[in-house]
């Protein structure tokens, strides 16, 4: 008998609540007078993670022509938006980091991401919107339903791997079919129990369906559009094969002419490379780590 | 006249008719022959494509490729793509990218 989406969300929450390091740098960052020295202290609970910002400080990203020696000059040349996506990126990849790799291989899983993150920035950027860096949080976020399937029901979600690869099928659309829900409703009911925006749960929880949106029909859009573009480029997989079905209306929504396409799929080539770096870090991250705490 | 990307506009380019801006005004006229302070302009306030008068082609000249490798990539693409309306310009395009970064990855 299959798990009910309710109770697979709720054992997931048991093991893998939002780490509070992540909750503490957006209620510093949403405050008006957040010093950065605050940030520091809050970062400083993570000594991997300070690490990891003074490293992309100091690397070819940011061109800076001196050496970068502390966290809070790091957080300066970083961006605190940035920081944003960087410090939740890390937590939720810390999350589910023990993943078996027959089922998905991570690095493929989050080059997906990165490039739906960066494909909805484009857009976004396009569409002159505001917060554009919540555009890239959404695309980061908007598989995190898979996680919870490959960490909760292995065994299912192997199932309906191999039977969409069979009957070259959409993967979400087989696994509505085999357990009466699929990883964009999982995902965004972890996100609510996470108690992140609405946009974030919107955009998550509808970005095969867009049109069932209802009070952030654009961002669910633009979300929708980057993850097709990231599943026809290539650029990673989540586990999907094929390029999903994009929906007319919700292209029309986003209110871009149609030849535009050609330079979002430019600055996603050229920005691509820059954030994987960004969220993954280098190879050889793990002997540097702890020289910097 | 034909609609042109930003990105493709040049100077000395005529505009075919106004150029409106998201919220219906008017920034430039139609007949207006475009220099680099038009394209700053176009840039700041987020116009994305302009009508231009006369004949231009937006498209590189297309690279030659091995016809039996088109076939090859067509059809791969085609599996790639077979849960998309290839009739959707955005789909085109992304097919096309898709065809022609395959075919570039075999020469």
């Amino acid at each position: 008998m299959a798990r009910s989406a309710e109770h697979i969300i709720k054992s997931t929450t048991q093991v893998a609540s939002l780490p509070t390091i992540y909750i503490k740098i957006d209620e510093a960052l949403n405050s008006a007078n957040c010093s950065t020295q605050y940030l520091v202290d809050i970062l400083g609970e993570d000594t991997a993670l300070s690490a990891r910002l003074l490293r992309l400080a100091n690397s070819a990203m940011f061109n800076f022509p001196n050496k970068i020696d502390s966290v809070s000059q790091a957080i300066t040349i970083i961006g605190t938006q940035q920081l944003r996506a960087l410090v939740l990126a890390s937590s939720v990849m810390k999350l589910f980091k023990d993943i078996p790799e027959d089922l998905i291989n991570m690095e493929m899983f989050w080059r997906h991401s990165i490039a739906c993150a960066v494909s909805a920035r484009v857009i976004a950027s396009l569409r002159r919107a505001a917060n554009i860096e919540y555009f890239f949080l959404a695309g980061l976020l908007h598989d995190i339903g898979r996680l919870i399937m490959f960490k909760e029901i292995p065994n299912e979600i192997s199932q309906a791997l191999k039977q969409a690869s069979e009957t070259k099928q959409l993967l979400f659309k087989v696994e509505k079919e085999l357990l009466g829900y699929d990883h964009s409703k999982l995902g965004g009911m972890l996100l609510k129990e996470w108690k992140l925006p609405p946009q974030l749960i919107e955009s998550t929880a509808y970005h095969h369906n867009p049109q069932r949106s209802s009070d952030f029909k654009d961002e669910v859009a633009v979300v929708h559009a980057a993850d097709i573009i990231a599943n026809s480029m290539q650029l990673g997989s989540s586990g999907e094969r094929l390029v999903p079905t994009l929906d007319s209306q919700a292209w029309q929504r986003i209110g871009l002419p149609d030849a535009i396409i050609n330079t979002i799929i430019n600055e996603l080539q050229k920005q691509y490379d820059i954030a994987v770096e960004f969220v993954l870090g280098s190879d050889n991250s793990d002997e540097l780590e702890s020289g910097a705490a | 006249m034909a609609k042109v990307l930003l990105d493709n506009i040049e100077t000395g380019m005529e505009l075919n008719s106004d150029v409106i801006d998201r919220q219906g005004r008017v920034l430039l006229k139609a007949g207006v022959i475009l220099t680099e302070k038009h394209l700053r302009i176009f840039n700041t306030w987020g116009i994305l494509e302009v009508d231009i008068k006369g004949d231009i082609s937006q498209e590189d000249a297309k690279k030659e490729y091995p016809p039996e490798l088109i076939e090859e990539a067509n059809q791969i693409a085609q599996i790639h793509f077979q849960h998309t309306d290839l009739n959707h310009p955005v789909i085109k395009s992304l097919f096309e990218n898709w065809q022609t970064r395959y075919m570039d990855s075999k020469v």
